[in-house]
C-alpha cells in the first residue's frame, strides 16, 4: 500500500462508516432488490 | 482467451450467479444487493447478486429525500483507490460484451476522429446525468430519477430490459416511448461496439470517469517507469483505448503495452512493492 494514499483509504472508511450509520445499505438494497423500472427505462 | 478474459468472464458470472432468476424473470432480493459491485453491471438483471454502484448512486442522492450517498461514496472511492480503472479492463461485465463485439468481423475503427474531444463529453455526461438531472428532478417533482439509468445506460437496457420483457409480459405491457428510446441507445452502442473498441467506456462510462480519478494512485494497474521510458510512442501505437500515456485516466491496464514496451518501462503495480523500488530493482 503507498503511504502517500493513506489519507484516502482512511476517508473511504469514514464515509463507510456514516453511511452504515445512516443505515443507507438498506436504501442501496431497496432499490436493488424489486426492479426498477425506472432505472432500465420501461414506463 | 488470456488471463485477463478468463478474469472478466469469472466477474461476469459471479456479478449474476443467481441463475433462477434467467429463468423465471425474477430478480435476486438477498442481503447481498446492499452492496455494490466494481463493476457496471446492472442491478435489475436478472442474474445480479449485488447492486450497480451508478444506479445505487442515484437512488440514494435523490431518491425519497436529498441526501449524500456516503456509503456508495466510500465504497467506489475504496474501489477506485484499490483498483481505479484496473476494474474497467478486468472486472466490468460490460466492458467484456464491448470487447466480444468488437471480435465480430466488421469495419474497425482503429484511430477514432476527435478522440481528443469525445474523452471529455464523459466528464459532462458524469456531471449532467449523475448529479444535476437527479437532484432537479426531486427538486422540482419531489421524487427523484436515475436520470444516467433511465436514458441513457445501454448496460441496463441490455442486461436487464431485455430478459425481462422478453419473460415477463405485464412487463412489455409497460413499455412506453422511454423504452423505444433505450432500444435505440442500446442499438446505437451495438453497432459503434463492433467497430470501435469499447465505446461506452471511453466515451460515455461515469464509473470510469471516477476510476480515472484515481488511476494514477491506485494500488493496481499500469506504471510507467519514467527513467527507462524512452519516448518512442510504442504504447500509444498499441493501446486499444488511444491512452495518450500508459496508465493515465483513459487506461483500463489492458497491458498490451506492457508486453509491447520494447524497453521494459511499462509494468503492472505490485501492492506488495513500492513502484520507486520497483522500478530500482528491475534496473
Amino acid at each position: 500500500m503507498q503511504r502517500k494514499n493513506i489519507w484516502i483509504y482512511i476517508t473511504a472508511v469514514v464515509l463507510l462508516a456514516i453511511g452504515l450509520y445512516r443505515h443507507e445499505p438498506a436504501a442501496v438494497w431497496q432499490r436493488a432488490a424489486t426492479i426498477c423500472l425506472e432505472c432500465i427505462g420501461i414506463g | 482467451m488470456d488471463k485477463r478474459h478468463v478474469i472478466q468472464l469469472l466477474s461476469a458470472v459471479i456479478y449474476n450467479a443467481h441463475v433462477p432468476g434467467f429463468l423465471n424473470g425474477r430478480i435476486f432480493q438477498g442481503e447481498s444487493k446492499a452492496a455494490c459491485v466494481p463493476g457496471l453491471n446492472c442491478y435489475s438483471c436478472p442474474g445480479a447478486i449485488g447492486a450497480c454502484p451508478l444506479g445505487a448512486f442515484q437512488s440514494v442522492l435523490s431518491g425519497t429525500a436529498l441526501r449524500i450517498p456516503f456509503y456508495v461514496l466510500g465504497t467506489v472511492l475504496l474501489f477506485g483507490i484499490l483498483a481505479g480503472r484496473f476494474i474497467c479492463g478486468w472486472l466490468c461485465p460490460f466492458g467484456l460484451i464491448q470487447e466480444a463485439l468488437y471480435r465480430l468481423p466488421g469495419p474497425k475503427l482503429r484511430h477514432v476522429p476527435g478522440t481528443g474531444i469525445l474523452r471529455y463529453f464523459r466528464y459532462g455526461i458524469a456531471v449532467v446525468f449523475v448529479l444535476i438531472l437527479p437532484v432537479a428532478a426531486y427538486l422540482i417533482s419531489g421524487i427523484g430519477e436515475p436520470a444516467f439509468c433511465k436514458y441513457i445506460c445501454p448496460a441496463g437496457t441490455l442486461e436487464a430490459s431485455v430478459p425481462l420483457l422478453l419473460m415477463n409480459q405485464s412487463l412489455a405491457a409497460a413499455a412506453g416511448w422511454i423504452t423505444v428510446w433505450k432500444f435505440f441507445v442500446l442499438a446505437f452502442f451495438l453497432v459503434l461496439m463492433i467497430c470501435i473498441y469499447r465505446p461506452f467506456c471511453r466515451f460515455v462510462c461515469p464509473l470510469g470517469v471516477w476510476y480515472g480519478l484515481w488511476n494514477r494512485r491506485a494500488m493496481l494497474g499500469i506504471a510507467v517507469a519514467e527513467k527507462r521510458c524512452t519516448h518512442c510512442g510504442t504504447c500509444h501505437a498499441v493501446c486499444p483505448a488511444e491512452a495518450v500515456i500508459a496508465g493515465n485516466a483513459e487506461c483500463i491496464s489492458c497491458g498490451r503495452c506492457v508486453e509491447s514496451c520494447p524497453e521494459k518501462a511499462i509494468y503492472f503495480r505490485n501492492p506488495l512493492c513500492d513502484p520507486e523500488q520497483l522500478e530500482v530493482k528491475s534496473k
